[in-house]
């Protein structure tokens, strides 16, 4: 309870602390990301059976640890969000050595408390993801909750870190897998190279 | 310019929603498949040898081991260049060889090893066949080779005395011009044992002709098989997932459809069958390896018409047979079996007859990878 009550305090802070600084963007600024990282498999919850699997590898989700490259590009509609969308792919090998790919693409909206030399960044997606892996592949929904940081050494270059979790469900509409509709979770962590303007 | 952006996103998303999850072809859920992914074991197993009194035998994509169970040894490493194809352990003489066909260039060729002093001696494979060649060593040591009778195209299974290296006998396959072999077919799990077999040849016409262990025995069905088993009576399995029945062909006979999965099956499919005393319980694994077992169950003895249900089965002895390639089978005792995987190792299987088509724990339970007991 104290716990949960300091981490809201300090977000509160943090808010506070944005909303009461000195904005240094302004509608109509721009942000180009370029990102590379890796990605954790968390968790696949299925929704007939209420099963929760989760961890790394074999006869836990599957997939192991990844990898993700991607590009954004972001408009500021205010001086403290920004809005635009983001395109990426990113690979896990699952544990018989097979590939599991996911090609995001989504629109993003990202707020910003901190701004400055430093950036602090919220930000949330909602889009779709075209999924494969073996015999299966599929358009889906994808949503995303992301967070982080970036540093501008100076005016235009900055280099970040971005954390969050990714949720990907998947919704069959053949009759005969239904019951392997599923929720899947996985977590990235991404260095990040972005151009503002 | 934010009226033009979002108009896009709008857009992009909405044609986007267009394709979303046209999952259609897939054996299972893309989730399920990855949950259910077993890691390889690091043995490409191609076939179950046999068993001596002590040994099972088998053969690797890295050549022929033997295992106590808990532990293995090499017996012959692949040459490189030359890995061995096809194997048999000859447990009739004194020496137990192991009886092996590879690829020359001279052609298919069988050789006898001796475990006790390493020799490899080249087999010498007559036949009453004219410009024969051999085309396999099947997994009960006896040889297919194709060759002309009266100038026809023909075929025969010889089976070779391997300790004097002399042929014992010959059953001839001929007058086939222009059909050409569609498989060669063996009870899952009592093919290194059972001398019975069937030989499949189809033309350019889609015309097949089967027979069971000789030419007389000829099983009238116009479709290519995949496998084969007999609990009474005869059961045929097709490519395409139709089962057929018939009696146990002395003469030609007619197979009757008993049902049909939508399911395809390759050559030499995993197909074992059960018995509770009232109920046959017939085992399949499909091409597709996401896939578990498959059972048809039907009266035993039965042949009627439209008379076999089927039953997917995951879990019990098919717990751990989904994303797995069976190639090859060994009958340790009847219902209890080992099952050889392509990349996923060899697993024991244990079904219970009697709940042999249940989806749940009571059908009977597995164990390994690479846990088994021989």
């Amino acid at each position: 309870m104290k716990k949960s009550s300091t981490i809201l305090l300090a977000l509160l802070l943090l808010v506070a602390t944005g909303l009461g600084a000195a904005n240094h963007y302004d509608k109509g600024n721009q942000l180009f990301s370029f990102k590379v990282g890796t990605t954790f498999p968390t968790f696949t919850y299925f929704f007939t059976t209420n099963d929760v699997i989760t961890g790394i590898g074999e006869d836990k989700t599957g997939m192991l640890v990844g990898g993700y490259g991607g590009i954004s590009y972001q408009v500021f509609n205010t001086p403290y969000s920004a809005i635009g969308g983001e395109i990426g792919y990113d690979f896990n090998f699952a544990a018989d050595q097979e590939l599991f790919t996911a090609v995001p693409f989504y629109a993003k909206y990202t707020y910003l408390p901190l701004q400055g030399k430093w950036d602090i960044a919220i930000s949330s997606g909602l889009g779709f993801a075209y999924i494969k892996y073996k015999d299966a592949q599929l358009m889906t929904l994808y949503a995303n909750l992301e967070t982080g940081f970036t540093w501008f050494p100076g005016e235009h270059w900055g280099l970040g870190l971005t954390t969050g979790l990714w949720l990907i469900p998947e919704f069959n509409y053949n009759d005969a897998l239904k019951k392997d509709n599923a929720l899947a979770g996985i977590i990235p962590l991404t260095f990040s190279v972005t151009y503002r303007q | 310019m934010k009226r033009t952006v979002c108009t896009t996103i709008i857009a992009t998303l909405f044609v986007a929603l267009l394709f979303t999850a046209c999952n259609a072809d897939a054996s299972a859920g893309l989730f399920r498949q990855l949950a259910d992914a077993k890691a390889p074991v690091g043995i490409r197993y191609r076939q179950i040898i046999g068993k001596d009194a002590t040994d099972l035998y088998y053969l690797t994509d890295n050549g022929i081991y033997k295992s106590t169970g808990p532990s293995s040894t090499i017996v012959r490493e692949n040459a490189k260049g030359s890995p061995v194809l096809e194997a048999y352990l000859d447990v009739t003489g004194a020496n137990n060889y192991l009886i092996y066909l590879i690829n020359t260039n001279d052609g298919a060729m069988v050789y006898r090893y001796n475990q006790s002093n390493k020799d490899d001696d080249n087999m010498r494979v007559t036949s009453t066949l004219t410009s024969c060649k051999i085309k396999a060593l099947l997994p009960n040591g006896s040889i297919l080779v194709q060759g002309l009778s009266g100038g026809k195209n023909a075929y025969a299974v010889i089976t070779h005395d391997y300790e004097n290296d002399t042929v014992k006998s010959e059953v001839v396959f001929d007058d086939l011009d222009g059909f050409a072999l569609d498989g060669i077919l063996f009870q899952s799990g009592l093919q290194q044992v059972s001398t019975n077999f069937i030989l499949s040849f189809v033309n350019s016409s889609k015309e097949y002709k089967h027979f069971f262990n000789n030419k007389t025995n000829e099983i009238k069905l116009n479709s290519s098989l995949a496998a084969y088993t007999i609990e009474t009576k005869l059961y045929l399995l097709t490519k395409n997932g139709a089962l057929y029945g018939s009696d146990v062909p002395a003469g030609s006979t007619t197979a009757t459809s008993m049902g049909k999965n939508s399911k395809m099956y390759p050559s030499n499919a995993f197909l074992y069958a059960v018995t509770d005393g009232s109920t046959t319980h017939l085992l399949t694994k499909s091409s597709n390896s996401e896939e578990g077992i498959y059972v048809f169950s039907f009266t035993k003895g039965s042949n009627a018409a439209d008379s076999a249900s089927g039953f997917a089965i995951k879990e019990g002895y098919a717990r751990q047979m989904n994303n797995v390639s069976i190639v090859s089978a060994f009958e340790k005792t009847p219902g209890v079996i080992l099952v050889a995987t392509e990349r996923n190792g060899m697993f024991d299987l244990t079904i219970n007859a009697a709940n042999a088509n249940k989806n749940d724990t009571s059908n009977g339970s597995s164990s390994g990878p690479e846990n088994y007991t021989i």
